[in-house]
């Protein structure tokens, strides 16, 4: 008996709430399972578990690549640039109260500070950039610049990560000669 | 049992006659001498490129298809650093493997037939013509797009490229 029209849109019907139930039922264990970027997942598992004593915030992480969780595809605030500060090249001491500045395209500009840790983060409602974005740090008479822009990695330890190899410029910090630069003293206790 | 012997009779067969023959013929068939910019112009050219797109946080990354190479961005080889000497000759031949090996045919193209250089992805992308996540880095008839493009149809001025690499910054002018 062939169906009739009613019949045969109630089916229809059906199979179009089957298809809503089964997408619904896809996201919803999409997002308790992470369905995300695996390649994204593997990176942030590489950064192990938080350092014993350290709760997450301003202080937690210094010199990991905070832009990797800090953004859409992480779990954390968005940040724009985020980084730490150390005393030198040859020293991992953070350094506080470093004002690092940055300056995009359009010249516009904004300031950030290093905190204890010798971290700083830039958040997007701060700095509406327009990208590259080149920096300066300083603090009191110590001045240091950038060499290169920034381009797309909002991570300081993205590029700048340890050790100095032929793909990373090692980290970030303030003295570049000790033996003229004198490095200020810490605030922090 | 028969289909198995069958199946391995037939990968014998192949392996013998060489069934990969035709593939081979149809290559060749379609095989044309292609045409690259020139190399000993490129140095001028990576420089520039270098400044604007070969960044560690761009190209200057092992995963890209056009990987550059040089002072400021990604080394050839140890005991070179990103903040280490300046590009090497090693290093301008790597980048211009790299730049040129993107789209050999259409490159060719345009070196040798006049075409339209906005047919390469390079030029597109660099122009802001094509999406491209480092987004516009030139615009027609600018210092960096004169420095590419002149290169890419032959007639090269090193002028422009000059510019690129010494035009000033927020941070030393």
């Amino acid at each position: 008996v062939p169906p009739t029209r009613v019949a045969k849109r109630m089916t229809r019907s059906a199979d179009a709430r089957r298809k809503c139930l089964t997408l619904l039922a896809a996201s919803v264990l999409c997002a308790l399972t992470g369905c995300g970027d695996p390649v994204h997942d593997r990176s942030v598992d590489a950064l192990g578990g938080e350092a014993p004593g350290v709760p997450k915030g301003p202080l937690h992480r210094p010199g990991q690549p905070c832009v990797l969780c800090h953004s859409d595809q992480g779990n954390a605030p968005t940040f724009l640039v985020a980084g730490t500060v150390y005393v030198s090249a040859d020293s991992r001491t953070p350094i506080d109260g470093v004002q690092v500045k940055l300056i995009d395209s359009l010249q516009h500009q904004f300031v950030a500070t290093t905190n204890c840790a010798g971290n700083f983060f830039v958040r997007p409602q701060d700095f509406s950039s327009d990208a590259p974005i080149w920096v300066t740090m300083q603090r009191d008479a110590v001045f240091r610049a950038m060499n290169t822009a920034i381009y797309r990695d909002g991570s300081c330890a993205g590029c700048h990560a340890d050790p100095v190899s032929v793909s990373s410029a090692g980290h970030v910090y303030l003295i570049d000669d000790p033996t003229v630069e004198k490095a200020p003293v810490s605030q922090c206790r | 049992m028969p289909l198995k012997q069958l199946f391995f009779g037939f990968m014998l067969a192949c392996a013998v006659q060489g069934c990969a023959a035709s593939v081979e013929e149809q290559s060749a068939a379609e095989r044309r001498l292609l045409s690259a910019p020139s190399p000993s112009d490129f140095p001028d050219v990576a420089n520039a490129l270098q400044m604007r797109c070969g960044t560690l946080d761009c190209h200057g990354q092992i995963g890209r298809n056009m990987r550059l190479y040089g002072f400021g961005g990604l080394r050839l080889s140890a005991p070179e650093t990103p903040n280490g000497d300046p590009t090497t000759d090693q290093e301008f031949a790597a980048s211009y493997d790299s730049v040129v090996g993107l789209e050999p045919e259409a490159l060719s193209d345009v070196v040798t037939h006049q075409a339209d250089p906005d047919q390469l992805s390079l030029v597109r992308k660099m122009r802001g013509i094509e999406r491209h996540k480092g987004g516009q880095q030139s615009r027609v008839g600018d210092v960096l797009d004169r420095c590419v493009v002149s290169w890419l149809i032959g007639s090269f001025d090193p002028a422009p490229c000059g510019s690129v690499i010494s035009a000033p910054t927020p941070v030393n002018n």
